[in-house]
């Protein structure tokens, strides 16, 4: 089952999307962490050292975490209020930078795109295209080591701009942001392109079943999924769990779908 | 179109200011260098393939490079150039799929430098030279927005000494109709059996499709190239291939095609990986490979029996002197 992990810095960023989503809170030993049963939520505090820790800890200890939307407030040149998505986002102290893959402007209809600079300290010198946050570029940073760049995204409301200074911003203000992004964050969630990747679930799942039984060293593990593949995409089918494992060990387990696969006729 | 990134150095260049006019529903991302995003870590092929972002760039150097040794159709001296990287088909056994991390299109912009460096190296050859278009993409496919090659052919019916060869499986041939043939061009076509096509070349058109392209390209005083390339292994590969030809040929003044390329099917050994992983699914792809040097290829037995089969037929058709094989067929 895919989960998204939604990443807020601070509580009241975070209240909203727990009530709206119905999460409940998850005991985690390091973390400040919420779940429903397809989403959690991560409070990961101020700042990108912090964003990046979180963020890199919580997919640890949650591997079935298969995108992140990261959703904050942030100052910026558009209106106040107004839900943006990055289509970049850039640690200003380091210049490194990320390119989100955006889903299609038709799925995301009303969504404006911008640069996220992530800042050190608040800033206000508001750039045109640009919203300044504390932790994006911490969140990318490690999620990007585990997940693609079409399952990251950060999302910002706008908390502050030339007319409504940084100052201005309270708990409510806050809270009543992050309720404006919620049909932008259900939006990204339905449009995140998990129908573009291979379904592997039935041959992991044979590959794990076979492998409780019979022992595999690491490289067979690797060497069994390949295998499974095979068959699958030639024989269109898979073998079954109890024919593989009456052979025994991960040897004869080989030899028979090598067997099986040298054989398969292929027509077009 | 639905993102748009743009090299800050070209955000001012008329053809991007054309590009941009076609997609105005586009986000537009400002970038400092194309590789920013086409080479960054943590992309997947595949995903992008589903909805790929166009990127404007321009190329610096390394706008005209040797080809590998087998590629050629009889020439001493053979470039390819790359206006464009990725391509709009999805052909299953594509070796971009392998090359590259990013599935998104990059069109660089400045068509009068790769010109001119076909032209310096032109200059260095005492004997005409040829340039192969559509290496790292397809020629003709994006034509109604990029009108690359639409210069292209101006630029080469200026350069004599340059020989040009656009390969496609594009029908987008309404410019190359509206102008007269040079003669230093030849437009060559990848063709498969129709049943591989239908079921390997995603989004491509039809290979009756394109056998009707080549028809009016013939027509028109094209000199038209026949690439059946790559040869893929099948139960019935003498049938489909046997009924390729027969389609082919019975359409086509045969007497008049400039040159019958045959390619086996090769695929350096990381890129092969690699889209293994990117498509599990495939039955291509999951055929048996063996390694010869760094690529892996069909077992030489199977390539043989192929390639063999396929040079009988074709030389059954056409005169040896139109005839180019990609590799010693023994
Ligand atoms: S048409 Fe050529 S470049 Fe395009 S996907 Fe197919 S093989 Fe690759």
């Amino acid at each position: 089952m895919s989960v998204t992990c939604l990443i807020t810095a601070l509580p009241s960023e975070a209240r909203p999307l727990i009530t709206h989503f119905g999460m409940r809170s998850f005991a985690h030993p390091h973390l400040k962490m919420h779940a429903s049963d397809t989403m959690v939520l991560l409070q990961c505090g101020v700042g990108k050292l912090n964003a990046a820790v979180a963020t890199a800890t919580m997919l640890n200890s949650c591997p079935t975490v298969s995108s992140i939307i990261n959703v904050g407030i942030a100052g910026s040149d558009q209106p106040l209020g107004e839900t943006l998505i990055a289509h970049h986002v850039q640690d200003e102290a380091s210049a490194q930078q990320w390119f989100p893959h955006l889903p299609s402007v038709r799925k995301l209809p009303k969504l404006t795109s911008v640069r996220v600079l992530s800042v050190d300290t608040p800033a206000n010198d508001y750039k045109q295209h640009t919203a300044f946050d504390m932790e994006a570029a911490g969140i990318f940073a490690a999620a990007t080591k585990v997940l693609d760049l079409a399952f990251i995204h950060s999302l910002k409301v706008v908390s502050d701009n030339k007319q409504i200074n940084i100052e201005a911003i309270t708990a409510e203000s806050v809270h009543a942001s992050i309720q404006c992004a919620i049909p932008a964050i259900e939006q990204l969630r339905d449009a995140l392109p998990f129908d573009a990747l291979p379904s592997t679930a039935t041959t992991d799942a044979l590959a794990e079943a076979v492998q409780a039984r019979i022992h595999y060293t690491e490289t067979e593990k690797h060497a069994l999924v390949q295998l499974l593949n095979r068959h699958r995409a030639l024989l269109k089918t898979l073998p079954s769990e109890t024919e593989l494992v009456q052979l025994e060990s991960a040897k004869a387990i080989r030899h028979q779908l090598t067997k099986t696969i040298d054989q398969a006729h292929v027509e077009y | 179109m639905d993102t748009i990134y743009i090299e800050n150095e070209v955000l001012t260049h008329p053809r991007t200011i054309a590009m941009l006019k076609r997609f105005p529903n586009a986000r537009q991302v400002p970038i400092e260098r194309y590789t920013d995003v086409f080479n960054a870590p943590a992309q997947n092929f595949r995903i992008q393939k589903s909805n790929p972002a166009l990127i404007l760039a321009n190329k610096h150097g390394n706008r005209v490079l040797p080809t590998p040794a087998d590629y050629h159709i009889g020439g001493k001296n053979n470039y390819y150039f790359s206006h464009m990287l990725n391509c709009i088909y999805d052909c299953r056994y594509c070796f971009l799929q392998g090359m590259y991390r990013s599935a998104n299109y990059v069109v660089f912009v400045n068509y009068e430098d790769f010109f001119h460096d076909i032209e310096t190296t032109i200059s260095t050859h005492s004997s005409p030279s040829w340039y192969f278009s559509g290496y790292d993409c397809d020629s003709l496919a994006l034509e109604p927005m990029t009108h690359f090659i639409d210069e292209c052919i101006d630029a080469f019916s200026h350069m004599p000494n340059g020989n040009l060869e656009i390969r496609t499986k594009s029908t987008q041939i309404r410019n190359l109709l509206s102008r007269p043939a040079i003669d230093n061009c030849v437009i060559a076509y990848s063709l498969s059996p129709e049943k591989i096509a239908t079921q390997e070349e995603h989004k491509t058109p039809s290979v009756s499709k394109r056998i009707e392209a080549l028809k009016s390209l013939q027509a028109h005083g094209w000199k038209i190239g026949l690439r059946f390339d790559p040869i893929l292994k099948a139960d019935n590969f003498e049938s489909l291939y046997s009924e390729l030809f027969d389609q082919v040929f019975s359409h086509l003044e045969i007497q008049s095609i400039h040159s019958v390329s045959l390619g086996p099917f090769r695929l350096p050994k990381p890129f092969f990986k690699k889209m293994i992983r990117l498509y599990p699914e495939s039955s291509l792809l999951a055929a048996n490979m063996h390694k010869r040097g760094n690529m892996l290829s069909y077992d030489e037995q199977s390539e043989q029996a192929l390639l063999s089969f396929c040079e009988t037929q074709l030389l059954k058709r056409i005169k040896p002197a139109q005839y180019f094989p990609c590799v010693s067929v023994s």
